[in-house]
C-alpha cells in the first residue's frame, strides 16, 4: 500500500526539498577542508563554526523530519484522492442510472401529455379545412364500458382525417399485427406530414424495425441511417446503432457491425443498447 | 381424407400424467360442394340444428349429446340458431333429403342433420349441412372411430369436428378443438395446494396433469399444444417446470435456480422456441428470456424496479409486462432484447396479467385492471386507438385473461361468488359465461393455441 501510494508521488516535489539541502551541508565541508585553521587561528572562530555545524545538522534533521511528514501527509492525500474517485464514479453511474429512468419518465410524461394536447387540439390534420365530427368527442383517453357490437376498425373517411398520435399507433399497431408493409406505409406517411413531431424519430426507428422483421437488412441498415443523420439528438440512437450493427452482421458486413457495437458501447456505456452490444462484441472476438 | 387424434381416457403416472391414450377417429367427405357461409349482414344468417332421426337407445343419447354441443360450438362462435320451440312444430326431418320447405318456414338459411350409427364397436356420426334458400346439400361429413357408447365426451368430440368444419365454411378460425389448462384446489380439500388440470376450450372432460402435491400455478402452453410451463413450488421456492403431457415427461426447475434465487410466470414464445420469466437472479425481479430448455439466460429488463408477468407478442418480437418503475404497477412493453422500452397503460393504479391478442385481426392486449380501491376486472387496450375496454364489471375480482387462438374470445378467473371460476367472453364483453369445471377454486387457465 505505502509502495504504491509513493510512487505515485511526482519525483519533482521531493527533488525541491532535498537538493539544496544536501547541496548547502556539502559546501560548508569542501570549505573547511580547503582551508584548514591557520595554528594561530582564533580557537573561538573554530568553535563558533562547529557550532554552527551543529545548528545546521540539528536544522537538517528537522527539515528531514519535515519531509517524512510531508510524505505522511501526501500519501494521506493520496488515499482520499483514491477514495474519491471511487466515490465520484459510483455518483455518476448512480447518476447515469437516475438519468436513464428520468428519461423514460419523462418521454412517458411527453408522450401522455402530447397525447392529450392532440386530442384537445383535436388533431390538426394537414388540409385543415374539412371539419371533423370527431372533435369535441372525448379528449381523454380512458376506460370505455363494455360495448355491444362488432370492434370498430378506422373507416376510410376517419383516415384520412386522423392526427398524428392516432396515425403513429394505428402505424404501429400494424406491425403487432405482423402487417409490416402496411406499418411502413403508415409511418412513412407520418414522417411526410408530422415530420416536427417529437414521435417522428421513433417512426424512423419503427420503419429500420418493420424492414428488420422481413429480413430486408440492406434496407434496415439505410432506415437506421436515416434516424442517425436526420435525428442526431433522438434518445433512439443507442438502439438504433445496436440494431444496424445486427443489420450489418446478417449481412456478413462483421467489421462495420463490430464499429456500431463498439461506438454504442463507447458512447452510451450505461444504456440497454450497450449492454447487448458487448456479448455481440463478445461473441465477434470468440 | 384425413385423420385426427382425439385423446379420450388418461393414466397417471409420476408426476405427470404419462401415455394419455389415442383413439383414431376418422371423418369421410362425400365428393360434393363446398359452398360457404355468410354470417351478419343485413339480416342474420340463421341456422337450424335438425333434431336427431335416431329413436332407439342408445344412439338416441349420443345423438342427442351430439347436436347440444353442436348448438353449444354454434352459438359460442354468435351463430343465430333456430329456436326449438319454432322446430316442435315441423314433422321428423328425413336426414338425407330434408324437406326444404318445412324449414323455409321456421326461418332457417342453413339446416343441419345429425345421424349417429352403429357397426359393432364403431359409431360413426352423420352431419350434413344444407342452404335452405339454395334447397341444395352444402356439405356432408361423417365423423367415425372406436369408442364406449357412454362415453360422452366421444360424442362431444365428434360434436366439437362436424362444428369446426361447419365454422370453416363461415371463414371462422374455429377453436372448439382447443383446450385449456387451468391451476386448481378441487383435489385438495385443505385448498392449500394446486394441481394443474386440462379440459376441453368448454370447461368439459377434465383431466388432471401435474401430481406435484404443491402449489403448481401459471400455467402456459406451448404453442404446438403438447408441453405446459408453469411455476411449482415443489422444491420449496418458486421455480419453472415443463411438462411434455403426452409423453409423461417433466424437466424440473428449467432455468436452473439456485437455493435463494426464484422463477415465475414463464411464458412461451410463439415460435416455441424461447420463455420470458420473472427471476430474481440479480437481486430483484426481472424479465428473462431463455432458450426453452433454460439455456442462454439473459436479464432483458435489469432495473432496480420489480418487472414481473411478461406476455409475448403474436410476432415474438416484442415483450409486454408489468413494472412498478413509474411507482405503481403499470404495462410496459419492450422488444425481444430488451429495447425500445414504452409504457402502454395509463388508466388504472394496478394493471397487471397482460395478454397479447394472437390474432393477426386485432391489435389489442387484454389485462386485469384495478381502477380504485375494488377488485380487478378484465380490460383490453386496443393499440391502435390506446382507447381501453372493460370487459366485467361486479362483485369480487376477474383475473388473468387468456385469449382464443382466434382472438375472439377470453377466458379468465373470477370469484364473483366467494369462489374461484373460470369465465368466458367474447373479446367485446358482451357474451359472458361461467364454465362449470368442478368444484373448489380453478384460476389462471391457459387456451391452448393448438388445434389437436
Amino acid at each position: 500500500m505505502f509502495s504504491a501510494t509513493y510512487s505515485k508521488v511526482p519525483a519533482a516535489m521531493f527533488l525541491s526539498t532535498r537538493i539544496p539541502r544536501a547541496a548547502f551541508t556539502l559546501a560548508l565541508l569542501g570549505l573547511l577542508a580547503a582551508f584548514p585553521s591557520p595554528a594561530h587561528a582564533d580557537k573561538k572562530e573554530f568553535m563558533a563554526l562547529t557550532q554552527q555545524i551543529a545548528t545546521l545538522q540539528g536544522q537538517v534533521a528537522e527539515a528531514e523530519q519535515a519531509r517524512i511528514d510531508a510524505q505522511k501527509d501526501v500519501r494521506r492525500i493520496m488515499d482520499m484522492l483514491v477514495e474519491q474517485s471511487a466515490l465520484i464514479k459510483k455518483l455518476q453511474q448512480d447518476l447515469k442510472v437516475q438519468d436513464e429512468r428520468a428519461m423514460v419518465a419523462i418521454k412517458d410524461q411527453q408522450e401522455r401529455l402530447s397525447d392529450i394536447s392532440d386530442r384537445l387540439r383535436g388533431a390538426p390534420r394537414p388540409s385543415g379545412t374539412a371539419s371533423d365530427p370527431q372533435v369535441g368527442a372525448p379528449a381523454v383517453p380512458g376506460i370505455q364500458n363494455p360495448a355491444p357490437g362488432p370492434a370498430g376498425t378506422p373507416s376510410p373517411a376517419a383516415a384520412s382525417t386522423i392526427g398524428p398520435r392516432e396515425m403513429y399507433q394505428q402505424a404501429y399497431s400494424d406491425f403487432a399485427r405482423k402487417n409490416y408493409e402496411l406499418s411502413i406505409q403508415g409511418f412513412q406517411e407520418y414522417l411526410r406530414l408530422y415530420r416536427d413531431t417529437e414521435l417522428a424519430d421513433n417512426a424512423q426507428y419503427w420503419i429500420g424495425e418493420c424492414l428488420q422483421a422481413q429480413s430486408k437488412y440492406e434496407d434496415a441498415v439505410n432506415a437506421f441511417n436515416a434516424l442517425l443523420r436526420d435525428f442526431p439528438a433522438s434518445d433512439k440512437i443507442p438502439d438504433a446503432r445496436y440494431k444496424k450493427g445486427v443489420a450489418l452482421d446478417a449481412l456478413g458486413r462483421k467489421s462495420q457491425a463490430v464499429l456500431e457495437y463498439r461506438f454504442v458501447v463507447e458512447r452510451f456505456p450505461g444504456s440497454p443498447a450497450a449492454r447487448l452490444a458487448r456479448e455481440k462484441l463478445g461473441q465477434t472476438q470468440d | 381424407m384425413r385423420t385426427s387424434n382425439l385423446f379420450l381416457s388418461l393414466g397417471l403416472s409420476g408426476a405427470i400424467v404419462a401415455g394419455l391414450s389415442h383413439t383414431s377417429l376418422t371423418r369421410a367427405q362425400t365428393p360434393q360442394d363446398v359452398a360457404s357461409i355468410t354470417i351478419g349482414g343485413g339480416s342474420a344468417t340463421r341456422v337450424a340444428i335438425a333434431p336427431c332421426s335416431n329413436t332407439t337407445e342408445p344412439l338416441r343419447t349420443s345423438c342427442g349429446i351430439v347436436r347440444e354441443v353442436l348448438k353449444a360450438d354454434l352459438d359460442f362462435e354468435s351463430f343465430q340458431l333456430t329456436p326449438e320451440s319454432l322446430m316442435r312444430s315441423l314433422p321428423p326431418v328425413k336426414p338425407q333429403t330434408p324437406n326444404y320447405l318445412d324449414w323455409k318456414s321456421v326461418g332457417a338459411n342453413i339446416l343441419v342433420t345429425l345421424e349417429v350409427m352403429q357397426n359393432g364397436s364403431e359409431f360413426a356420426v352423420e352431419a350434413r349441412t344444407f342452404s335452405v334458400d339454395g334447397s341444395s346439400s352444402i356439405m356432408s361429413k361423417r365423423y367415425a372411430g372406436r369408442v364406449e357408447p357412454a362415453n360422452a365426451n366421444s360424442f362431444r368430440a365428434f360434436a366439437h369436428q362436424a362444428a369446426d368444419d361447419i365454422l370453416s365454411l363461415a371463414s371462422i378460425q374455429s377453436v372448439t378443438r382447443t383446450r385449456l389448462v387451468f391451476s386448481s384446489d378441487r383435489d385438495y380439500p385443505d385448498r392449500r395446494r394446486k394441481e394443474l388440470y386440462i379440459s376441453d376450450y368448454d370447461g368439459f372432460n377434465v383431466r388432471q396433469v401435474t401430481v406435484n402435491r404443491a402449489l403448481s400455478i401459471l400455467p402456459n402452453w406451448t404453442p404446438e399444444g403438447r408441453g405446459i410451463v408453469y411455476t411449482s413450488y415443489r422444491n420449496g421456492d418458486p421455480q419453472i417446470f415443463l411438462s411434455w403431457i403426452f409423453e409423461g415427461r417433466s424437466v424440473p426447475n428449467v432455468t436452473g435456480e439456485k437455493s435463494g434465487t426464484q422463477a415465475f410466470a414463464a411464458v412461451v414464445s410463439p415460435d416455441g422456441k424461447k420463455i420470458a420469466y420473472s427471476g430474481n437472479r440479480e437481486g430483484n425481479f426481472d424479465i428473462w428470456v431463455a432458450n426453452i430448455d433454460g439455456s442462454n439466460p439473459r436479464n432483458l429488463t435489469g432495473t432496480p424496479a420489480q418487472d414481473t408477468a411478461p406476455c409475448w407478442s403474436p410476432s415474438g418480437l416484442e415483450i409486454a409486462f408489468t413494472s412498478g418503475r413509474s411507482g405503481s404497477a403499470q404495462l410496459w412493453v419492450m422488444d425481444g432484447e430488451g429495447l425500445n422500452l414504452r409504457r402502454l397503460s395509463s388508466v388504472g393504479n394496478y394493471n397487471d396479467a397482460c395478454a397479447w391478442n394472437p390474432s393477426r385481426e386485432f391489435a389489442e392486449i387484454a389485462y386485469s385492471s384495478r381502477l380504485e380501491d375494488g377488485g380487478f376486472e378484465i380490460a383490453v387496450m386496443d393499440l391502435a386507438t390506446r382507447q381501453v375496454r372493460q370487459l366485467t364489471t361486479g362483485r369480487g375480482s376477474c383475473e388473468y385473461p387468456s385469449w382464443a387462438p382466434n382472438g375472439r374470445h377470453l377466458v379468465f378467473s373470477c370469484n364473483r361468488n366467494r369462489t374461484w371460476q373460470l369465465a368466458q367472453t367474447d373479446r367485446m364483453g358482451s357474451k359472458m359465461r361461467t364454465i362449470a369445471v368442478g368444484p373448489g377454486n380453478s384460476v389462471q387457465a391457459d387456451w391452448s393455441q393448438a388445434v389437436r
